[in-house]
């Protein structure tokens, strides 16, 4: 009986830790409980990794669009290409495909290149510069990024598929369109146009 | 009995541990049943989703082995015996191994496309882990394993019960949802919506505005109701609709699914018997028609 007693204690203590664990994680960040953050971190990534938000605190607003197009030999450039909108139409066709997970890689290449080119602009070392000059630094960062090599090559693989040649380069865009509320007036529309990248480099 | 002999003694859910694991296995054959036409596009080499990046510990190296392209190139031996681990594991077959290897093959082929997985998927992989330490036997008595499979339970039931109040708490702190704008908003983008429920809402406002409250509403009171037996099946049905409606409205199919596959996590024992039973009526049903035609 006293043994039963003690594994009863012992799995509530980590049944409590793994909760609060739990919570930690979901509800703070390093910035505001350090290393208890941390510790969180290292227990719950990767195995227990999880975001409950669920749309929250607030739901997308915009529609977003992953685009690219050629740049090609004699430095004209084909028109932009958007896979999106054709895998979203076969996905609601059956709404029990995986065709619905294919649209979300597509559109994850521009939103997570966006995401970093965001950051870059952000970064604190360079905020005394000039707009223009911020833009170009984080444009001259963003070609680095595995993000941004990866959604080059999403559009050349797609671009060659397509049956385009005399491909010198591939340019790649992100564009975000705020949805507007009834009877509001302003309509936000962001496109971000990423550097091309060109084959032999 | 008091509440810790009962606990420790008991194995208070046999029927609903064996509902619950076939439930979840039968799920994760149609979940990676339906992801084999686009494999490739997804566990593959060429697969577009970023590698994660390691940060030194050995047992997240293990758990996120597609990193490695010579292991990523092999996908197909997982695909194979993850399909094969869970057909085991629907027969019963040694349930707490297999049921610890289907999670480990589960959370690798997972940690592959972790870069879109979602809410839904993230509960699953941390079910799956619960899921291993449930007790099925009913001749079992040993005290040790009735009591973690007691633990296990009631955490796999937090696990569902954590999501509701995260979901539904982080929403109290937006402006939109409180605006009662969201679900105009979700209705609007393609992604999560169809034409028809894009002309709706535009014409009918209100009925946006009315969805966003019932969504709160019901995602905050979820973490309560659920452990009082008079609300429980109530807020089940209410979910089964708002699961079902959100997964054709919006397209959250998988997140849908994987919730009411959870909900059998807090079905009482005797309603889960009744399935087993049902279950059984229909197998020795098919076994008389087939030896029927045999005749």
């Amino acid at each position: 009986m006293m043994k039963n007693k003690v594994l009863f204690y012992v799995l509530s203590v980590l049944l409590v830790f793994h909760f609060s664990m739990k919570f930690i994680y979901q509800f703070s960040d390093y910035s505001s409980l350090g290393k208890a953050y941390l510790y969180s971190y290292n227990y719950l990534v990767p195995q227990f990794h999880f975001n409950y938000k669920v749309f929250a605190p607030e739901p997308p607003t915009a529609k977003e669009h992953f685009v690219y197009r050629a740049i090609f030999k004699d430095d004209s450039k084909s028109k932009w290409f958007e896979d999106g909108s054709t895998l979203l139409l076969e996905a609601k066709q059956n709404r029990f495909s995986a065709v619905y997970k294919k649209w979300k890689i597509v559109n994850f290449l521009g939103f997570q290149t966006n995401q970093i080119y965001v950051q870059l602009l952000k970064n604190p070392s360079i905020q005394h510069l000039r707009k223009e000059k911020i833009m170009e630094v984080a444009k001259q960062q963003i070609i680095h990024y595995p993000q941004y090599k990866n959604a080059c090559n999403y559009a050349l693989i797609n671009l060659e598929n397509r049956g385009l040649i005399e491909i010198k380069g591939v340019q790649v865009a992100y564009l975000r369109d705020e949805v507007e509320l009834p009877l509001a007036s302003k309509n936000n529309f962001e496109a971000q146009l990423f550097p091309v990248k060109y084959l032999d480099e | 009995m008091t509440v810790i002999e009962r606990v420790t003694t008991l194995n208070l859910s046999i029927n609903t541990n064996w509902l619950l694991r076939r439930v979840v296995y039968i799920f994760l054959l149609f979940y990676f049943g339906r992801l084999l036409p686009y494999a490739d596009y997804f566990f593959g080499e060429t697969s577009f989703i970023n590698p994660n990046f390691f940060d030194g510990n050995i047992l997240k190296w293990v758990v996120q082995s597609f990193n490695f392209p010579m292991i990523r190139e092999a996908y197909p031996l997982f695909l194979i015996l993850e399909f094969g681990l869970l057909f085991l594991g629907l027969f019963g077959f040694s349930p707490k191994v297999i049921g610890f290897l289907i999670y480990g093959c589960t959370l690798i082929l997972q940690q592959g496309m972790i870069g879109v997985s979602n809410a839904g998927e993230q509960i699953l992989y941390n079910s799956l882990f619960f899921l291993v330490l449930l007790e099925e036997r009913p001749n079992q008595n040993n005290t040790f394993w009735i009591t973690i499979s007691n633990f296990a339970l009631l955490a796999i039931k937090i696990e569902v019960a954590f999501l509701y109040f995260v979901a539904g708490f982080t929403k109290l702190t937006g402006d939109i949802w409180l605006a009662g704008d969201a679900f105009y908003y979700v209705s609007q983008i393609n992604e999560y919506s169809s034409d028809w429920l894009k002309e709706l809402i535009q014409k009918q406002y209100w009925i946006g505005v009315v969805l966003s409250y019932i969504v709160i509403c019901y995602q905050v009171t979820f973490p309560f109701a659920i452990w009082f037996q008079k609300l429980k099946y109530k807020w089940m049905l209410i979910g089964v609709v708002f699961h079902i409606s959100i997964g054709f409205m919006n397209g959250l199919m998988d997140f849908g699914l994987i919730m009411l596959t959870l909900y059998f996590a807090f079905y009482d024992e005797s309603k889960s018997g009744k399935v087993i039973q049902f279950l059984s009526e229909i197998k020795s049903a098919g076994n008389k028609i087939i030896s029927a035609k045999g005749d």
